[in-house]
This record gives C-alpha cells, structure tokens and sequence, in this order.
C-alpha cells in the first residue's frame, strides 16, 4: 500500500513540484534579504536586538520604551534624556503591535538575554491594548517576534485554535506570507488609483462596525467585556525577577477611554506604576495627526510631561 | 472545516497518509469517519441528521429490490422522498413561510401569534438531501444498484470532498467508484494538483477579494450609484459568485483526485455560453442535471407541446431558485432564468447549437448572455425585490467614472482578467485541463503565479465559501 502513496509522489509532476519549491525558496530568500528595505517599521523591527543590546549594557542606567505607533509618535527621547540624562534609552515602537507581540519581545530579547540588562521599562499603551483580551495577529508573532518553541503553550501567546497556529507557523517559515500585506498595500498603492483613500474608509468603517476606533489593535468586544491581566502579569514577574521595573503609560487619544480595573489592581499588587497621561495639559485636538497620533507638537508636550513624570518615579525608586 | 483552511490541509494531510496504507475496505472505513469528522467540525449536533437522513435512505433502497409489489414501492419512494423534502422544508424554508403567512395574515387584518424558531441551518444539507434522495429514485427507477451495506453508503453520502458544495454526485458515478478498488493512474497527481491550485486562486484570490466590492457597492443605496459603479459592483458578484463555488468545486476535485476517486466537473467556463441552455450546461452542472432529470422530464419535458414546456421550464426554474433559499430574490432568480429559457427557446434555440457565422458574432452573443446571466445576479445578490430593481435603475444615472468606480474597476480588472485570458484559451481549444497539455515550464510559471497570488493576496478577511448557505 505504501508503494501506492510513493507512485503518487513519484508521479509525472515531480519536476514541476520541485521547480515550484525551487522558485518559492529562491523568492524568500530574496525577500528575507531586501525586507529592511520595504518599509521603515520592518527595518525598525530588523535592528531591535541590536538597539536592546546597545543601551541595555547591565553596568549602565537604562530604560526601555516599548509601544506602537502611538508611542513612536508621542514620545521623542532626547526630551526625556534631557531630564534623564544618566540613563541609555533604547526606544522600541514597531507599528501595530500589543500585548501578544511585546510578550514575546521582551522574553526574548530582553529576559531571555544574559547579556541585557534595564532598570526600567515604560510601556505606552491606550484602551485594552495589554489585556487578555487583546487582538493578536499570529503572522505577525510567528514570523516577527515569537519562535517556534513559543508554539508548546500556543495560549501563552495568544493563539486560538488551529487556524492561529497554522498562519503563525506559515508566516515563521515563508517570509512571503508573512509580510503578504506590506507586499499587497505596496504594489496596490503603485497601480490602484485611490488605494490608500478607499482602504483607510473601509478599515474606519469596519472599525466603527465593530466598535472601536479605528486603527486601534484593541480588544474584540468593547462593551461587556470582562478585561483580564493574567498574560501581562506574567510578563511583570518575569521582568522583575530579572531587576526590571515596569511602568506602563497610558496615552492620549482623541476620545476617551477607561483604564481597566485589573490593571489598576496589577498596580496595587505587582509594584506596578501606571503613569496617567490620557489627559495632559495644553494637549488639544490640534497636536493630533489623527485620531490617536501626535504631530511633533504634541510630541514635544507629552514627552515633557512624561520626561517629569519618570524623574519623579524614578527618582523616588532610588 | 473549509478548503481554504490550514485546519482543513492538516486534517486531509493525515487523511492522505492513511488512506494509501489501507485495504480498500479500510479506506471507505477511514473516508466515513472522515466525512463525519469534517462535517461535525461546523456543530456535530447536525451529525444525527447526516446520519438519520443516510439510514433511512439506505434501508428505501434496500428494500426498493426486494420488494415487488408496485404500490409498496411506491410507498418507499414517496416515504424517502417526504422524509428528504421536510428535512429541507423545516431547516430551510420554515422560517420564510411563517414570515410570509404571519405578513398575509396581518393584511387581512388579523393578528397572527405564529411559532418562530431560530434554527440555523444545517451546512450543505441541500447538497447531501439531493444526492442521497437521486439514489432512492435511481433504484426506484431501476438506473442504480443499492449499495451493499450500510457503511459502504453511509460513505457515499458523507464523502467529504463534496459533501458540503457539491457536485451533487449520483449512485452510479460516485457509489460505484467506492465499491471498488482505487488505483492511481499516471497523470493523477498532476491533475489533482492543477485542481487544487486553481480552486484556492479562484477561491481566495478572486472571489474574496471581489467580496468587498461587491458588498460596498450592494450596500450603497442606489439612489447613490452612478451606472458605471453599478455596473462594476454587478460584474464583480458575477465573478465573486463564479469564483467561490467553481473554486470550491475544484478544490473537492483535485483532494478527490488524490483519494484516487473522480467527480464531475460542476463548471466549464459558464460566461463564454452564447445561449441559457448552454448557461445551464456550463453553470452547477450538477445540479441542473438534478433538476432536468427529476424535475423537469417527469414534469414531461419538451413532449408535451410549447405551451406545456413553457410551463416546466418556469417550474424548473422557479424551484430551482428557491432551492438556494426561502427568499423572494432567489425566486425571482429562477423566474428571470425561466423566462430567458422561454425567450430564447421561442427565438429558436437551433441557432446558438451549431457554431456562428462569425467570430464576431459568437462574442456578441456571450457578451449578451453574459449581461442577462448579470441582471439575475443582481436578483441573487439584492437585500429584496424593490432593491434589485432600483439596482436596475441606477443604470439610469450616467456613465460617469468616479474616483470610487476607478479605484473598484481597477482591481476587478486585476482580479478577474487573468483568468479571464486562461479561460478563454482554455474554451477556444476546449480543453479543460489546458494546463496539463502544456510544457512543464508553462505550468510552473502559471502554478507560480497561482501560489504567488494566493500567498501575497489573500483577502483582508476570510470569507466562507457563498454555497454553504444552500
């Protein structure tokens, strides 16, 4: 019987099948090697160990600032370095990503690294974004800042179910899949009038239909949902045993949210900081770019607040 | 469980290896549980109707042979057919029904308390409904042997491939194919994995891509479309819809093909057909081969005189429509292709048998047959009746290109004309596996190009396969 199963793979297509293997090993490989060039969050992404490991020498005060896109635009470091002026500020803010994505990040390029060291990592977040409950995209972990062995406990990463596991290990082998929307949004904007116009209308639509903001990489459900820290705490634990504090930031956007009550009991228990900036003085509608992220003017006025608010935390640490 | 899943390739992965290990009995063994596996991954409490559906099926067509007496007979039949029809009748049109006697009652003036239930329908059960009641009436008929037992049919009817989409498969093609030994023959492989490739590029990087569109533009109150972007949202449900289920159907095609068993082919390029009879032999094959043979032609056919076939054609059609939901819009789907069977039969169908005079004139004919396929789509596709009207009459609004028609014709055009080409050459030559026929380099540039599209474009979310919902 198993001769059967060997005369269907020695069958007469064996060479076009290999040709295909041929042809998509030798598109990743290229892809692999030109992917810092597609987009700057991708090159961003590709000098993280590097940046981690430059300011995170154990004999010198560091601070890691980890977030997204909304802390890549609403902090600037040189304002903080000029109230922290000891401390080596590494600032880590790939686009789109949450919880899931820095859990991984952290373990490690952080924890895992015996080489690293930081006293202080300030995490900036908005709405539920380190939750439980946060939306995680698998490909985006499997090729980008999971690894393999992550997939042993795929519910410690966020993974749901065969599907998730399925595009998480696809996208950590083929390069191609993993970066398919950076490769479709690029060559759609080259020959699709109005690309970028329609597709931001569809996503706030689909956003708006779904309840929450756009953009926002936020929880599934909005309303009664109950948001659970369990993940976040872990990542707590694991930084502290390590020497490392944790102080999350939560940021301004235009519209308003609530920081959830298992985060401020994290804060009671974990020695956890929360730094409250949802609303910062002199900050209005006209510092924004859009709906959540700061211009340069904004930038300069949060970070100045965020800059005084680690001096006063940190400073009463030591 | 769908085809364009990584659960579905993991599951049939292992499906796959055993399979070949096996004794051909083992093997009908492991596709039962297969099938049951597959179909129980969608919610296993509709197993029991899979299951119930298939016993009293089995024991029709058991008893159907032994028994002489034509009234008995009879009595089988009509008992397989009854038990089949409410199966459908309860999940499918139950709801559509009240709703309609509950909105008649109220304009009489009454005020109905009708029961309401919110009954999710079963996946597929249209599908599997009509197969496993073709074989009580095939035997019935004397055109099918029963099957030996009762896994050896239970089999049939939850093979997976088309289990959930079709092609609807008779007795007589699919049955005897499981009750005996399978071989692979040279050139298998290959055909199962051209089917494969092209299914997943039709599935999901056509049909799904041109779901947004579509959806963006059916959602759009008419009063707001220009003609131009009417037009565009019509053409992209055509291809949305052609996509989806031809991609579906050759997906069970080529997995089937790997399990050393044949389907019937449910498509051969259905918008190159220059009349709707050709239409009807090009477009869910399968099914209107069920329709004609257990329908129409006991309804009498074309033997009764115009009027009289007039009659059955509409029929055919009508429950034809309705046969894909309880909704007002399917049925007037059925009814626009009734009446285009009529018209056309009534111009002389002769004329769009033989071959045109001209080249010219052969592509004028798709292109309007293409058109009046499109307005039925519109039918299909609309919230209501009054919808696919004022859809209709946006054609009145001018041709203007908006930003929105060029920013949506400009991926229809990205999406579609590939196939499009490939199609058209497989249809002058008349070849269905054209690929195949290719130097290997030619199918390895197309099977490149399939996987790259697949890979690189798959939509933004995952839509399930539109046939399901039948």
């Amino acid at each position: 019987m198993t001769s059967r199963l060997g005369a269907l793979l020695r069958a007469t297509e064996t060479r076009v099948v290999l040709a295909l293997l041929g042809l998509i090993a030798l598109v990743d490989i290229s892809l692999r090697l030109a992917e810092p060039r597609l987009s700057g969050n991708l090159a961003h992404v590709a000098e993280i160990p590097e940046l981690i490991a430059a300011a995170g020498k154990p004999q010198r005060h560091s601070l890691l600032l980890l977030g997204n896109s909304l802390t890549n635009n609403g902090v600037a470091v040189p304002v903080i370095n000029a109230v922290l002026p000891e401390m080596a500020i590494a600032k880590i803010t790939p686009d789109g990503t949450g919880l899931w994505d820095w859990q991984c990040l952290l373990d490690h390029q952080l924890i895992e690294r015996r080489e690293v060291q930081y006293d202080t990592v300030v995490i900036g977040f908005a709405w539920h974004l380190l939750s439980d409950q946060t939306r995680n995209d698998p490909s985006r972990l499997g090729a980008l800042y999971c690894r393999m062995s992550d997939l042993a406990n795929p519910s410690a990463i966020g993974l749901e179910g065969s599907g998730d596991i399925g595009e998480f290990m696809a996208a950590a082998v083929l390069r191609t899949y993993a970066l398919r929307d950076t490769l479709r949004n690029r060559f759609f904007q080259i020959v699709i009038p109005s690309y970028v116009k329609y597709t931001q209308a569809d996503n706030a639509a689909g956003a708006q239909a779904a309840g929450q903001p756009a953009g926002a990489h936020q929880a599934r459900a909005v309303d009664e949902t109950e948001y659970t820290y369990r993940t976040f705490a872990g990542v707590v634990d694991r930084l502290k045993s390590k020497g490392t504090r944790v102080i999350v930031v939560a940021m301004p956007v235009q519209s308003t949210y609530e920081i959830d009550p298992e985060l401020r009991e994290l804060e009671r228990s974990a020695e956890l900081t929360v730094i409250d900036l949802r609303e910062v003085p002199g900050l209005n509608s006209s510092h924004y770019r859009d709906q959540m992220h700061l211009n340069p003017v904004g930038q300069q006025i949060l970070s100045k607040m965020l800059a005084a608010a680690l001096h006063v935390e940190l400073a009463s640490a030591t | 469980m769908i085809f364009n899943s990584f659960v579905f390739w993991g599951f049939f992965a292992i499906v796959l290896a055993l399979y070949w290990r096996l004794p051909w009995r083992g093997q009908n063994h492991l596709l039962l549980v297969a099938g049951y596996i597959f179909y129980g991954f969608w919610d296993w409490r509709y197993l029991g109707l899979l299951a119930f559906s298939t016993i009293v099926d089995y024991y029709v067509g058991y008893y159907l042979v032994r028994v002489d007496d034509a009234r008995k007979r009879k009595l089988l039949i009509t008992a397989s057919v009854v038990v089949n029809l409410t199966f459908l009748g309860f999940f499918k049109y139950f709801g559509f029904f009240v709703n309609e006697m509950a909105a008649l009652l109220t304009t009489l003036g009454f005020q109905p308390h009708l029961p309401v239930l919110h009954i999710v329908l079963p996946v597929g059960i249209s599908f599997y409904t009509f197969q496993s009641m073709a074989y009580t009436i095939d035997i019935y008929r004397g055109k099918a042997q029963p099957a030996r037992s009762l896994p050896e049919f239970a089999t049939y009817v939850a093979y997976f491939p088309p289990l959930v989409a079709g092609p609807i498969e008779r007795a007589g093609h699919l049955l005897r194919q499981l009750q005996g030994e399978r071989r692979l023959k040279q050139g298998d492989f290959a055909e199962g994995l051209y089917h494969i490739l092209i299914g997943l590029f039709k599935k999901v990087f056509i049909a799904d891509n041109l779901a947004p569109i579509a959806n963006h533009i059916f959602d759009t109150p008419a009063a707001d479309l220009t003609a131009t972007e009417m037009l565009i949202g019509t053409y992209a449900f055509a291809f949305q819809i052609y996509g989806d289920f031809s991609g579906y159907s050759s997906i069970a095609q080529g997995v089937s093909k790997w399990l050393g068993i044949d389907l019937s082919y449910n498509f051969r390029m259905p918008y190159f057909s220059r009349s709707p009879s050709e239409f009807w032999q090009r477009w869910h094959i399968s099914l209107s081969q069920w329709l004609r043979d257990y329908l129409y032609i006991p309804l009498g056919g074309n033997r009764r005189g115009p009027t009289r076939t007039h009659i059955n054609l509409l029929l055919t059609m009508l429950l034809g429509g309705l046969w894909h939901g309880a909704n007002w819009t399917f049925i007037a789907w059925g009814a626009w292709h009734g009446l285009l069977l009529i018209a056309y039969r009534i111009v002389g169908t002769e004329r769009f048998e033989r071959p045109a005079s001209s080249k010219a004139i052969a592509v004028l004919q798709a292109l309007l047959m293409f058109h009046f396929v499109c307005v039925g789509w519109i039918f299909f596709r609309a919230e209501s009746i009054s919808q696919a009207f004022a859809l209709i009459g946006a054609l009145g609004h001018g041709f203007a290109v908006t930003d929105f028609a060029l920013y949506a014709g400009s991926l229809l055009l990205f999406f579609t004309a590939p196939l499009f080409v490939y199609e058209w050459l497989a249809y002058r030559r008349n070849e269905m596996l054209l690929a195949l026929s290719q130097p290997a380099w030619q199918r390895v540039a197309l099977y490149g190009y399939f996987i790259a599209m697949v890979v690189v474009f798959p939509p933004l979310t995952q839509q399930v396969f539109i046939y399901f919902q039948f």
